[in-house]
């Protein structure tokens, strides 16, 4: 498994971490039910705060894709897949906002005001 | 560049080849010839054996265990023809012949086979005509004929087989582009493959059975060792990152790192666990090996040292290392 950071990007490092993250179970590089490095070593191993990398593993906790036990760790819970239509929406969607130099950001800024509505 | 790469690799495969046939050549030839003059011997000399046999003589050569013959015959050919046929196939299994050590086996394996062959067939041929087995005495002479007889046939191998390949040319590397803002870690395992694994955890029951069985209490000590060793010697961590190549067995021990600036080269080299005896934590000179299976592997020179791991997508943390490296300048 890969995590990457730019530190000079304006993107908190903690959401870096849940992207890399997420980037590799996506990836396959980390599978269902295999634990991610413990916080500790993972902040060491980046040269970041533990509570950054916590707080990363929080936010993958929220979203249901992973679990956190006390004990053992961070280990990757089963993909809830989509349908097919939704994919295929969201492909198009991301195609789009690509086109039209729209930032990942605004388009879930986008999402989440949709969705509130 | 190219056809040089293309040609080279088709030498070391001939290498290969022919290396792989005059090892087992030799050792197969020599396992086929020592069964067939035990086989031969006990056959010819057994109208005139009694009908109990010397099994085992004392310090001074005076036979102290008997058996009746067949059984004796029987299982001393086990033995013969069995020990070099179990060191055969690791032989075999481990493809001894591509490792740094081919021929100290190989030549191993004839010289055991030689001597053991020469020693049950005297410990027989000097049994021919005697009525009473407790009359024989082994000297001291057939053991040393015995053993002269191994050591002559084991250099003579050794003198036959070729010598160990050179090792092979290391794949280039592809730096993974890492920008000096940029902190990036890598985590990987090298890992067994499940059937071995079972292979190994069926090992272990064996024993356990053979604890339980036999209640010898000791045996016990020996399925915990072979547990511990299980765990320390079939997966390991490995994190590469801005402090270099770190890696742990399962259990936490053993473990070590190589920092990134002491790293001198990295690349991706093909290993089979001939090429270090085995498998698990392997220490040859100059180069320590975390070999769980054969296959392409990830390997870090640190000044005149080599650290060599069978991790997964070791061509991915081959260029992850390169990237950190000059991405320190």
């Amino acid at each position: 498994m890969l995590i990457r950071l730019d530190t000079t990007i304006s993107e908190p490092l903690y959401a870096q971490i849940a992207r890399e993250v997420r980037r590799a179970i996506m990836r396959g590089d980390v599978r269902e039910g295999e634990r991610l490095p413990a916080a500790r070593e993972l902040a060491h191993s980046l040269g970041v705060n533990m509570h950054t990398v916590l707080r990363a593993y929080a936010d993958l906790r929220d979203a249901g894709e992973i679990e956190l036990h006390r004990g053992r760790g961070a280990v990757v819970l089963a993909r809830e897949t989509l349908h097919d239509d939704v994919e295929a929406a969201v492909r198009n969607l991301l195609s789009v906002a690509r086109r039209q130099g729209v930032e990942l950001e605004q388009l879930h800024r986008a999402l989440d005001e949709g969705a509130a509505e | 560049m190219t056809s040089h790469n293309g040609s080279t690799s088709t030498d070391r495969e001939a290498a290969e080849a022919d290396a792989r046939r005059k090892h087992l050549t030799v050792s197969v030839g020599l396992v086929l010839l020592a069964s067939i003059v035990y086989v031969g011997v006990a056959l010819f000399t057994l109208p005139d054996l009694p009908g109990m046999v010397a099994t085992h003589f004392d310090a001074t050569g005076r036979a102290d265990g008997f058996m009746p013959t067949r059984p004796a015959l029987l299982m001393q050919g086990a033995f013969v023809i069995g020990v070099p046929v179990a060191l055969l196939l690791v032989l075999v299994a481990g493809q001894a012949w591509r490792g740094a050590n081919a021929r100290a086996f190989s030549a191993t394996l004839a010289g055991l086979t030689a001597g053991l062959t020469t020693l049950f067939v005297s410990s027989t041929v000097i049994q021919v005509g005697v009525t009473d087995a407790a009359d024989v005495t082994l000297r001291g002479s057939v053991a040393l004929l015995a053993l002269g007889v191994a050591a002559l046939v084991g250099l003579a191998s050794a003198l036959v087989l070729p010598r160990p390949l050179p090792r092979r040319a290391a794949e280039v590397v592809v730096p993974m582009t890492i920008g000096p803002s940029d902190r990036v870690s890598w985590f990987g395992r090298a890992h067994m493959s499940q059937g071995a694994l079972a292979m190994l955890a069926l090992s272990v029951l064996v024993v356990a059975l053979a604890a339980m069985g036999s209640g010898i209490a000791w045996l016990w000590l020996l399925v915990l060792l072979l547990v511990i060793l299980v765990l320390g010697m079939t997966s390991f961590a490995v994190t590469i990152d801005g402090h270099g190549v770190s890696w742990r067995a399962a259990l936490g021990v053993p473990r070590g790192r190589v920092k990134l600036t002491d790293i001198t080269a990295v690349a991706v080299t093909e290993v089979s666990f001939g090429d270090f005896g085995g498998f698990g934590v392997r220490a040859l000179p100059g180069r320590l090996g975390l070999i769980t299976r054969s296959g392409s592997a990830l390997q870090v020179t640190h000044g005149k040292r080599e650290l060599v791991i069978t991790v997964d997508d070791a061509h991915t943390a081959a260029s992850v290392v390169e990237g950190l490296r000059r991405a320190r300048g």
